[in-house]
């Protein structure tokens, strides 16, 4: 169905470049040479041609670190050192940010969300979901103990949504989150989150964090709720749906079903779908999941057509207003209603709110 | 209430723009002269500027620093009203141990009020002085002796008399929780009544099962634990106690109880106060409201020593 489309050349480049880097990302085997497209950057590498790529790797939360597997012109990497220490700097303080979380919160139920374990993944912030309240009190209190500064979100937050900083050990920056929401609109229960928790490793260090399938919800969602999927996210829902059994997809698909967000799901798992086949050769999200998608979400046919008419895929690939505001705020309604009218207005508001703000930022297309 | 001086500015900022946009708004559509009708068109938009800063300010929210302090503050605010209560023979330990409660409650920012729930007496006055005046109550010692076993029609009275008392009183108190957000922490309950209205009366009907449903009913949004002690180790720690068969006829009661309506039982005989405490909060589901708590007292005390 989707043949006719073209996968972005700065894609693939970062992947043949994080392939050059740490050997894999995914195991599939490449159907495209991807060693020939950095060979052709690298021919062309050119301070113009490598501002445009750090901006684009800046738009799909990458680090300019990458550039220096793709551009051995000395000269031209010397004028972007600065940039690109800057941003290593910011990896490394997110490092530390992890160390003192994981040495300072040991007594406290939370788990890192919104982690891109992908190799050059620029993260600006820390995102620790909290088992309840009380737990994030508890954080909240013992991260300034340790000397961080504790500050409450803007209009529309959550009144427990908390972001700590300045803390002793860098200058990275924890946001505490009381509940699976973006915005203010919650996708999970907390527990539903929690009882997938494990103990995993992320750059040395032993993190607690939710298992596959429930980190590949959480990515998708965020990704659906500000309007668009980035590269480092694109890559890093591809890891993990090769990691996640069939039954377990089930399970996201039920949570989806609860929530109203399978609309998100469904239309990340095509765009998932589509890369992976494009670049290694095949889906890598099982066929019965989709059609099971397609029998539970009712504007399947729009998501279809929207993917349809993209000729090629270019990163951060933005969702259209139309079905990722306006029917997903009328679907996400009809769902949340259930849960109460508080639940379901935050939602809409949540997505307006992203919504209206990316327009302000110019990142989205009108309705 | 701490009044926001930018919030106001944007109230009345909305308020006169608003109330001088629908007059030009009304002068544009009910006016025929064309010029007026421009005039007014440009009028709305020059005061839709003040209309959008107003709103603005209204809305506008900085990213404000905050304590922790003031998140737990915010925290004991939003949730629901706990109703705890402690059962049991005198000198088991609940009064002392509502108060250690309470006082963790209260560092945590609950709103929290202790009431004592043994005597009940509010319409049963007249009933419990033409008690004394048939000589049904009497005094042994520094005891009051209620022997209404004696009258089998007056037992039967004052008890449902009693117990209506404290539904009454229970009532009351749960409405003034719901309009005040008490956390409420009840020394003694409608057991405690119960133990005692047996004691005095010797009546079964206290003990039939639709009583004893009545009594969950009442009990339902309240934890109650039932403390329970050694009678000896009672009479030590409370002097003016009755005698050991007495205790011991009570206990018995306590524990048939707490049985009927499955309530936790804890034994305060040996065990040191600070490990009772600790039980009697795991038994009320708040252990981890205490580890809060110890956080916080380590934080002030850190504070206060200036590390």
């Amino acid at each position: 169905m989707n043949d006719h489309i073209t996968i972005d050349d700065f894609a693939l480049i970062v992947l043949s470049a994080i392939a050059m880097h740490k050997n894999v990302i995914f195991s599939g085997k490449s159907s495209i040479t991807l060693e020939s497209k950095v060979t052709s950057l690298s021919e062309t590498c050119s301070k113009t041609s490598i501002s445009k790529l750090i901006t684009k790797l800046h738009l799909n939360s990458l680090s300019s670190e990458l550039i220096k597997g793709v551009c051995e012109n000395s000269d031209v990497l010397n004028h972007f050192i600065p940039l690109i220490s800057k941003d290593a700097n910011k990896r490394l303080q997110r490092i530390r940010g992890l160390n003192f979380v994981n040495k300072v919160l040991r007594n406290v139920n939370y788990m890192l969300i919104k982690d891109l374990d992908i190799p050059f993944a620029l993260l600006s912030d820390l995102d620790l979901l909290l088992y309840d309240y009380i737990e994030l009190l508890k954080a909240a209190i013992t991260l300034e103990n340790e000397g961080c500064s504790i500050y409450k979100f803007r209009l529309l937050a959550h009144p427990f949504k908390v972001m700590a900083t300045n803390c002793k050990d860098g200058t990275f920056e924890i946001d505490l989150y009381p509940h699976p929401m973006w915005i203010r609109r919650i996708v999970a229960f907390n527990d539903e989150v929690f009882k997938t928790k494990y103990f995993g490793i992320r750059y040395g260090i032993e993190v607690p964090l939710p298992a596959p399938p429930m980190d590949f919800y959480l990515a998708a969602t965020h990704a659906w709720s500000h309007l668009r999927l980035t590269l480092a996210e694109t890559l890093y829902l591809l890891k993990l749906s090769e990691s996640i059994k069939e039954e377990d997809w089930f399970q996201i698909l039920e949570i989806a079903h609860e929530w109203g967000t399978l609309d998100s799901i469904y239309t990340v798992s095509l765009v998932v779908n589509t890369f992976s086949s494009k670049v290694y050769g095949y889906s890598v999200i099982p066929e019965e999941i989709i059609k099971e998608m397609k029998k539970k979400y009712v504007l399947r046919g729009k998501a279809e057509k929207w993917l349809y008419s993209i000729k090629r895929m270019e990163f951060p690939i933005r969702f259209p207003a139309s079905l990722a505001v306006f029917y997903s705020s009328l679907y996400g309604f009809q769902v949340l209603w259930k849960k109460g009218l508080m639940s379901a207005l935050y939602g809409v508001l949540s997505t307006y709110l992203s919504y209206s703000s990316n327009l302000f930022l110019k990142k989205q297309d009108s309705i | 209430m701490r009044i926001r001086i930018d919030k106001l500015i944007g109230w009345i900022l909305v308020v006169i723009s608003l109330s001088i946009i629908s007059i030009f708004l009304n002068l544009f559509l009910f006016t025929d002269l064309i010029v007026i009708k421009i005039m007014s068109l440009i009028s709305i938009l020059i005061f839709s500027f003040p209309l959008m800063i107003g709103t603005k300010l209204i809305i506008y929210e900085p990213v404000n620093r905050v304590s922790a302090e003031i998140l737990l503050r915010h925290y004991s605010g939003k949730v629901k009203p706990m109703c705890i209560s402690f059962s049991g023979i005198d000198g088991a330990g609940k009064t002392t141990h509502l108060y250690m409660l309470s006082k963790v409650l209260k560092d945590l920012g609950f709103k929290t009020q202790i009431f004592w729930m043994r005597w009940p007496a509010f319409t049963s006055y007249p009933l419990l002085l033409l008690g004394k005046l048939i000589g049904l109550t009497s005094r042994k010692g520094n005891f009051i002796e209620h022997k209404y076993y004696l009258n089998k029609a007056f037992s039967k009275v004052i008890s449902l008399s009693l117990i209506h008392d404290f539904v009454l009183r229970y009532a009351s108190l749960k409405i003034l929780q719901k309009l005040l957000r008490w956390s409420l922490l009840l020394d003694r309950n409608i057991l405690d009544l119960v133990v005692d209205l047996h004691i005095w009366t010797r009546e079964r009907l206290l003990f039939s099962p639709l009583f004893i449903h009545l009594y969950g009913i009442l009990l339902k949004d309240c934890t109650v634990i039932v403390f329970d002690v050694d009678e000896r180790t009672a009479l030590l720690r409370k002097k003016d106690t009755f005698d050991v068969p007495y205790l011991r006829a009570k206990r018995k009661l306590y524990s048939l109880l707490s049985k009927l309506l499955s309530l936790h039982t804890i034994d305060t005989t040996q065990s040191d106060i600070h490990l009772t405490f600790t039980s009697v909060v795991g038994n009320l589901g708040l252990q981890r409201l205490l580890e809060l708590y110890v956080l916080i007292k380590t934080k002030k005390t850190s504070t206060k020593n200036g590390v």
